[in-house]
């Protein structure tokens, strides 16, 4: 943190700094009485030092809609298509950068657009998705929902094979795989539901994430 | 002879000698004409038992010693086995006996006299022979004619005969099974006889018989037909599956009108009577079970499981159910002595515990309950009390704490009143104050804006509030006028007089004439401030309701104008002297208003959810999302039914809020976050 220049801010020094986090590496125990339950410390303090990188993050970002191009240059420079967990740490800092005034959940349409940005070409329903969310959804999108989003698009195929009802899903994904059903039951014609989907370059891509 | 070695001639000798005797008889049988056939057989049977038993003592030194040496066969038992050789199973006798012993039993069915003492001896003679020459020779080749004769005799008998009839004949056919039986056939046939009935009448034919059109089970249920359905029970009881199909039928025919009864648009008008026709459903069935299908338990579960099925198909059976209870504890049990009051609160009870929403019934039971108290209407303070200490077993004591709450608060204003106006002694000619202080949170109080009490009331509400807060300090008072009521005495323009009992709005209006000929809605509405929807309708009550109408409006009309303009009703004229305005009856609750309480049920379950999810992941500490779905139904059922999408939710919010958190390996596991 110390690294960065007071007025600068710069994408690759937070995403290496978020990482480092989620990873715990930063954490020193060794102090008395941490040792009990270690595990729950570990967390408050991840959570803590998560948060002033956040509150630090806010102080210097000027102008917060550029935050889908730094996350795109990002984005760009990272090798995601190798190692799933990189991909998976890539997508949590994602939403951790779209957070905004120090609250937990994000708004629908920064959710959307982030959605759009990090999972394309990797999740075979995600116009779909969108498309739903935006239309149906009232509540800003919490971090649970946003995690499972990914744990969802990696576990069901575009005909919603693999999708198990009593899969600990969101609400919003049970929902959201309803509303498909429905469409799909009404619309006979099941073939063109199946065909957009396969139009969109999105194959090859969904093959590579697998480690 | 023996003693000489001539055993073995001597032996023979009797077998020849027995033989050709034997074969004599025979003969003498076989000439018999007849039904003197048997006799013949009987007597011969008996000369020989005696011949025999003579011969035996005769030769028994032979018997004791010869024989067991050589190992032939005792003497007792040769003559017996060269009986059946030579006569029992000689060609013509044989098929002869089983025929005219077939013929004698199929006689007595179709309902001759035979002579039983005859049968009975042959019958003996047979077993006497040995087990085996009994089977053989007669059980089997009977009971293989008496299935074919009772295939054919139900066959006849189910095409012209309705259900019930059929099962007494049934009945009857088994009987008399088991009683020739006794008479004269071994007694191990009798399980074999009446498992040939069993099959050949009823097994057969079950199907048949239970759905048998006008006249089947479900016909039989209709007409509370016990006898028949008793005897159903009884006989299908013998055959494999036959209670299952019983119960089957019943069950679904319970539910289908449990289920008409329910969705009924004409049971649904009145509340009262809906739940009185699943009472008499329940008694009906009941009764059933008791009477024709002793008791079984199997049956009593799916009696209980088909109600629990239908009642809850309606939602507004929480609701019903509070207003049964209201309207019996309002005036039904007047005159009624205190055990039928018992018994009908025990029923119930009964319809109750089929409840999934039992917090839906407490919600509206505690509005009922405080429009009975408020008013003063309950009738039995006894009966009051007994339903909640009922609700109490059934549900447990944080289901009833706030009912009980509100008879706590009922006692202790009138001591408080008591104690009021014995410390205000100058009141007694003015105006009288009745206080209810009611506990906020134990009531189902609406938030409600004051309304301008008349000066008179006000001074008196003021006095109340110093003495009340004089003795209970740090307490907040606040006026719930929309629940009040007044008894007020008028006179009208012929010097009628008249105690007029009306609600704490309806005073505050008419007291507004104390002064004042003619008034108009404005003025009304800016006198009391009472809420608009509250003073039209308080206004319609005085002015429209015929017999009721102490005030006269212009213009005439059923609804009330913002212009309108109102005047005391000189006219006014009751029979009675004590005249009730306008009174607050529990009504059933209009589509906005079920939908309001609805939803409020729906976010009291929230809380309720969550704590019982953090209850139990507190305690496990890490647990799948199944279980925990599982574990938070279980635990809420004696309330309500947790719907599974909502407890999700609920989940979700505790992870945002840190209460929990997916497992990082197992997206499906929780963990508890201390």
């Amino acid at each position: 943190m110390d690294s960065l220049g007071p007025n600068r801010f710069d994408i690759f020094e937070i995403y290496r700094q978020f990482c480092e986090l989620r990873r715990g590496d930063t954490y020193v125990c060794g102090e008395e009485g941490y040792r009990q339950d270690e595990e729950s410390q570990r967390a408050k303090y991840s959570r803590d030092r998560l948060n002033q990188l956040l509150k630090m993050v806010e102080s210097r970002m000027h102008t917060r809609t550029a935050i889908f191009d730094e996350l795109h240059k990002l984005m760009l420079q990272l090798d995601l298509t190798v190692d799933f967990s990189e991909f998976s740490c890539f997508y949590d800092f994602v939403f951790f950068m779209c957070r905004e005034n120090g609250q937990k959940n994000i708004t629908i349409s920064r959710a959307v657009a982030a959605w759009r940005l990090v999972l394309a070409g990797r999740f075979r329903l995600l116009d779909k998705w969108c498309n739903f969310v935006e239309e149906y959804q009232r509540h800003n999108i919490s971090e649970d929902t946003w995690q499972q989003v990914l744990a969802f698009s990696r576990c069901v195929h575009e005909n919603l094979e693999g999708y198990d009802p009593e899969g600990a899903w969101p609400v919003l994904i049970d929902d959201f795989v309803e509303h498909m059903y429905r469409i799909s039951g009404s619309n006979k014609d099941s073939n063109a539901f199946c065909c957009c989907v396969d139009s969109e370059p999105q194959l090859c891509a969904y093959e590579d994430t697998l480690p | 002879m023996v003693l000489h070695k001539f055993g073995e001639k001597l032996y023979s000798g009797l077998v020849t000698t027995m033989t050709a005797h034997l074969k004599e008889i025979s003969k003498s049988i076989e000439a018999a004409q007849g039904n003197l056939f048997l006799e013949e057989l009987n007597r011969k049977w008996n000369d020989h038992n005696k011949a025999l038993q003579m011969i035996r003592d005769i030769l028994m030194y032979m018997d004791r010693t010869y024989i067991p040496d050589t190992h032939k066969t005792p003497v007792h038992e040769l003559g017996l086995n060269l009986w059946r050789d030579n006569i029992i199973h000689s060609g013509k006798i044989q098929s002869r006996l089983l025929s005219t012993l077939l013929e004698l039993v199929h006689r007595e069915r179709t309902g001759e006299v035979i002579d039983r003492g005859l049968m009975r001896n042959i019958v003996k003679m047979l077993m006497d022979l040995g087990s085996s020459v009994y089977q053989e020779d007669f059980e089997k080749p009977f009971l293989e004619v008496s299935a074919e004769f009772y295939r054919g005799e139900s066959q006849k008998f189910i095409e012209c005969y309705d259900c019930g009839d059929y099962l007494k004949k049934a009945e009857i056919r088994l009987n008399e099974e088991i009683e020739r039986v006794t008479h004269y056939l071994d007694a191990k046939s009798e399980g074999k006889i009446t498992n040939v009935v069993e099959k050949e009448m009823i097994a057969n034919h079950m199907m048949r018989l239970v759905h048998m059109e006008n006249s089947g089970l479900v016909n039989m249920l209709l007409n509370d037909k016990h006898g028949d359905l008793g005897r159903m029970y009884n006989l299908s009881r013998r055959v494999p599956n036959g209670l299952a199909m019983i119960r089957d039928v019943m069950t679904s025919h319970l539910r289908e009108t449990g289920k008409q009864l329910v969705t009924d648009a004409e049971s649904l008008k009145d509340p009262v009577e809906y739940v009185q026709r699943l009472l008499d459903e329940k008694e009906k069935y009941d009764g059933i079970i008791s009477l024709a299908f002793s008791n079984d338990k199997t049956f009593q579960n799916a009696l209980n499981s088909s109600f629990e099925y239908f009642i809850n198909l309606n939602s507004r059976s929480p609701e019903f159910i509070s207003l049964f209870v209201d309207d019996k504890l309002r005036k039904g049990l007047k005159g009624v002595s205190e055990e039928d009051v018992e018994i009908i609160l025990d029923k119930v009870m009964m319809i109750f515990r089929y409840l999934q929403e039992k917090d839906v019934f407490e919600k509206y039971y505690k509005q009922h309950l405080a429009k009975r108290l408020l008013s003063g209407k309950t009738v039995s303070d006894d009966a009051e009390r007994s339903l909640i200490v009922n609700l109490k077993t059934a549900c447990g004591y944080q289901y009833t704490s706030k009912l009980e709450g509100m008879f706590t608060d009922m006692k202790t204003s009138q001591d408080t009143t008591q104690g009021f106006c014995s410390s205000h002694p100058e009141l007694t000619d003015g105006p009288t104050l009745v206080v209810q202080v009611l506990t906020t949170g134990s009531w189902p109080t609406q938030p409600s804006i004051t309304c301008h009490l008349p000066f008179e009331m006000s001074a008196l509400c003021e006095k109340f509030r110093s003495y009340y807060l004089g003795t209970h300090t740090g307490r907040r008072l606040s006026w719930q006028t929309n629940m009040g009521t007044a008894d007020i005495k008028a006179i009208f323009g012929k010097g009628q007089k008249h105690e007029l009992n009306v609600s704490t709005y309806q005073m505050c209006v008419l007291m507004l004439f104390n002064n004042a000929d003619r008034l108009c809605y404005k003025e009304i509405e800016q006198g009391t401030a009472i809420p608009a929807s509250h003073l039209k309708r308080c206004l319609q009550s005085m002015a429209c309701v015929k017999g009721k109408n102490v005030l006269r409006k212009e213009p005439m009309s059923k609804d009330i104008g913002e212009d309108d303009s109102f005047f005391v009703n000189e006219k006014f004229a009751s029979k009675f002297y004590k005249v009730k305005v306008g009174t607050v009856v529990a009504q059933k609750e209009s589509e906005p208003e079920k939908q309001e309480t609805r939803q409020r049920v729906e976010e009291d379950r929230k809380p309720q959810i969550e704590a019982a999810i953090v209850r139990i992941m507190k305690s496990r500490k890490v647990l799948d999302h199944n279980n925990i779905i599982a574990e938070v139904t279980k635990q809420l059922q004696s309330r309500f039914l947790a719907n599974p999408t909502e407890i999700k939710k609920r989940i979700e919010s505790l992870i945002e809020r840190e209460f929990l958190e997916r497992d990082n390996s197992d997206r499906k596991m929780y963990r508890y976050l201390a």
